[in-house]
């Protein structure tokens, strides 16, 4: 027996439900039971207006009276806690929103407004005041707990975005100069990150290749021949902090061009980080993500087991994959999204807000992409022609026409290179 | 609990002479078991080890109890098991010895047959205390096994659930009345309950004399003072596995508390149980102990080696007969060979025979062997 504290309970402790009469039972308190409101509202303690999170001074500041508040960051990084797949929370995440839409009041008008129940902020149309929505998850774990701040500002996203759409010489020349490119919307989406330990076995027949020599014909001739063999090996691969968007409304290709985060900068999460900015709660579930991720970490060992093969060569293979510590964390990444138009269409842009990397759809100037194509393929085919000429004259044609159908083979694969990169540009 | 004392004073005298009517102690100088004589019982031999007859004390109570505990016991727990199940459960005890000496037959005979209570305390004690513990609550992980064919589908997935315990400190306070503790009132209460099993408690009635019939009842080797040095660290796990249920978790470890003890009442239980005995081959008894609750039996298994060496003789004079026969038959093929044939049987199957002849005396000498390695006895 050890002398205890002398003070009872000691602090961080509660009350908790005992099953036994004569025994009472005391807890450590949770965290951030306290902190925890539905809704919470920015308002400048100085003047009064409204206060918003300023990304170029990393803290609440009030355009109206000049008042900052800065913002401690708690940076957790990578060592971030992460949640175990536990029954219960598969089963609650799975079921996910039981509703479309939650009903909200302001506190300092009163209206009440309908939002989409994916929105974490909102800002009210009556009276302006920016609010940051916390409502109850369909569980505690499912609540985001960490977020990376916005280090990118709203003008540095221009300057990016301007010297983006000048960037290419596919694009239009006068793209560069566009004016109407919209203000860039800082949003934080919803992301999954995923840990696993894999513990893999594979077994497959693998090609040797051998020169066998043979008599035919009078003559000893030589040939290559496949010789199959079994190998097997085993694989042990540990997955850190694989990253699983968790928004459905984002195009995936876009999202994936700019998925360069640094989870070392993962931070602990805190409504005021979100004031005047938006934020989009999760639409695909865990299980569906972790599904999503599982392919990717399976797929990569396969790879993996398969380049432990002695050649390239591989056959009937077959592996186990075994997943053990598996583990999950709810984050908030953020991201600037704009929209521009050109020439009548609509194009979006997006930007990585921690390192600023650029994904989006650019107008092509097919005019000028269809001429680099013609001068590319135009040499190949003018030999190819002095060629056939020549032939019928009766001159040295065959090698003329035979360096022109090389140059035109080429150039048509250049062609569809450069024809399939202006598709995908134009077409995001 | 019919009747209880108050045991917080240590000068106090635990004898009140409420024996009624008036019985007698004896004693065995072999094991030192003190008992209480039924009424009327002149002499008995020593039911637990079989050695020697008991011997009565002819002090008074009063003088008896300067030593021991000798206040009639306030429970008693009735036989549950008849003469016959004894008989049956005898039976398969000596089934599987190896030539069991014969005399294990009468063990079940009612001339042999003791019947003896064992006593056991059971205490209530007020407990005041702050705890700690780490309360483990078990969950359900899940993971994934996933198959790779390339000829069959691709990739197979299965779900595989794996039980984890996640450990939170709780602490409190208690305030409670533990009631009915078991706690030993014998020095080899230990070994009892590994060879004959736990007694269950739900079926006691309060002791009334006349009860225990022909029982002798053992006195405990522990009074109060002395088993409250045991009776705290039971009270402390039973303590412990109350805080685990209050604090709704499936596991505890590391359980600390500082309690303070009040009110403690004792109470005096007795335990049924039945004592036989059968003779070895050195005409030695050797006890058998049967749960008068449970029936499960206990006691020392001994094959006989008389019962072997005459199974080997018997096998030998079958071998030296076949030998006989062997050298007659060869004899008598010096004048008629066909007869060699079954000379060279004979002596072959002889030599064979012989050997096996070996195999009782060996087969008892290696059981009791194994046997004397894992004895136990009631101490």
């Amino acid at each position: 027996m050890t002398e205890m504290e002398p003070k009872f309970p000691p602090p961080n402790y509660i009350l908790d439900a005992s099953e036994i009469d004569g025994i009472e039972v005391y807890k450590p308190a949770p965290p951030d039971q306290i902190e925890h409101q539905t809704l919470v509202e920015f308002k400048c303690p100085s003047c009064g207006a409204e206060t918003a999170y300023s990304i170029s001074e990393g803290g609440l500041s009030c355009s109206h009276c000049g008042y900052f508040e800065t913002q401690e960051h708690e940076v957790s990084g990578r060592a971030a806690p992460e949640y175990e797949f536990t029954l219960e929370t598969i089963g609650l995440a799975s079921q996910g929103w039981d509703t479309d839409r939650v009903e909200m009041e302001c506190q300092s008008c009163g209206v009440k407004t309908s939002l989409p129940i994916e929105l974490k902020t909102h800002q009210c149309a009556y009276c302006g005041s920016n609010q940051v929505i916390q409502r109850e998850d369909p569980q505690e774990v499912l609540r985001p707990r960490f977020l990376v701040p916005f280090e990118i500002d709203h003008e540095k996203c221009q300057q990016i975005a301007i010297k983006w759409l000048g960037g290419s010489w596919m694009t239009p020349r006068d793209l560069k100069n566009i004016k109407n490119i919209e203000r860039f919307r800082g949003i934080y989406l919803p992301y999954w990150t995923f840990d696993a330990a894999s513990d893999a076995s594979w077994k497959a027949e693998v090609g040797h290749a051998k020169t066998k020599r043979y008599y035919s014909n009078g003559k000893w001739k030589q040939k290559v021949v496949i010789e199959w063999r079994w190998e097997a090996g085993t694989l042990n691969l540990n997955y850190n902090d694989q990253i699983i968007s968790g928004s459905k409304r984002l195009s995936k290709r876009l999202l994936k061009a700019v998925s360069d985060w640094q989870l070392s900068k993962l931070t602990r999460y805190e409504a005021k980080f979100l004031a005047g900015l938006q934020a989009q709660a999760y639409d695909i579930p865990l299980d569906s993500a972790w599904e999503q991720a599982r392919d990717e970490m399976r797929e990569n060992t396969r790879q993996a087991c398969i380049d432990q093969a002695s050649t390239h060569r591989v056959r009937n293979f077959r592996m186990q994959l075994d997943f053990a510590d598996e583990k999950w964390r709810y984050i908030l990444l953020p991201v600037h999204i704009a929209n521009y138009s050109y020439r009548g269409n609509s194009y979006q842009v997006i930007i990585n807000g921690q390192g600023g990397t650029i994904a989006g759809q650019r107008p092509v100037d097919w005019g000028k992409v269809w001429l680099v194509i013609a001068g590319i393929l135009s040499p190949g085919l003018l030999l190819c022609l002095v060629g056939v000429i020549t032939v019928l004259l009766g001159g040295v044609g065959i090698i003329i026409g035979g360096l022109g159908f090389v140059l035109l083979v080429i150039g048509i694969f250049i062609s569809v290179a450069i024809g399939m990169k202006a598709a995908q540009m134009d077409d995001i | 609990m019919s009747e209880t004392q108050d045991n917080t004073g240590a000068d106090q005298k635990y004898f009140n002479g409420y024996w009624d009517p008036p019985v007698a102690l004896a004693v065995c100088e072999q094991c030192d078991w003190v008992y209480v004589l039924p009424n009327g019982t002149e002499t008995h031999i020593c039911p637990h080890c079989f050695s020697v007859p008991l011997e009565k004390v002819n002090e008074s109570l009063s003088q008896q109890n300067k030593l021991f505990y000798v206040q009639p016991p306030e429970l008693l727990l009735p036989y549950k098991i008849n003469l016959e199940q004894i008989h049956s459960r005898i039976v398969s005890f000596s089934q599987g010895i190896p030539f069991a000496t014969p005399d294990i037959k009468r063990a079940s005979s009612n001339d042999r047959i003791a019947q003896i209570y064992l006593p056991y305390w059971l205490v209530d004690s007020d407990i005041k205390a702050e705890w700690e513990i780490e309360a483990g609550y078990e969950y359900e992980v899940l993971s994934h096994r996933e198959r790779y064919h390339q000829h069959q589908g691709g990739w197979q997935t299965e779900q595989v659930t794996e039980q984890r315990v996640r450990w939170e400190p709780r602490l409190g306070r208690l305030d409670r009345r533990y009631h009915n503790i078991p706690v030993p009132a014998l020095e080899g209460q230990k070994v009892i309950n590994q060879m004959l099993g736990q007694y269950e408690h739900s079926d006691v009635v309060p002791y009334k004399a006349g009860l225990e019939q022909k029982a002798l009842i053992r006195l405990p080797d522990r009074n109060p003072e002395d088993a409250w040095v045991e009776a705290k660290p039971i009270l402390q796990a039973y303590a412990a596995e109350e805080c685990r249920i209050a604090s709704g978790a499936d596991q505890q470890r590391n359980f600390r508390w500082t309690s303070e003890y009040r009110s403690q009442t004792w109470t005096l239980l007795l335990q049924p149980l039945y004592a036989t005995y059968y003779r070895d081959d050195d005409n030695k008894l050797v006890p058998i102990y049967i749960n008068g609750q449970s029936g499960q039996i206990a006691g020392i298994r001994r094959a006989s080696m008389k019962r072997g060496q005459r199974a080997s003789l018997w096998i030998l004079g079958a071998a030296i007969f076949l030998f006989i026969l062997s050298i007659t038959a060869g004899t008598v093929s010096f004048f008629a060979p066909p007869v060699l044939p079954f000379a060279i049987v004979c002596f072959i199957a002889a030599a064979l025979i012989a050997i096996t002849a070996l195999i009782p005396v060996a087969r008892v000498w290696q059981y009791n062997r194994a046997q004397r390695r894992g004895e136990t006895s009631i101490p």
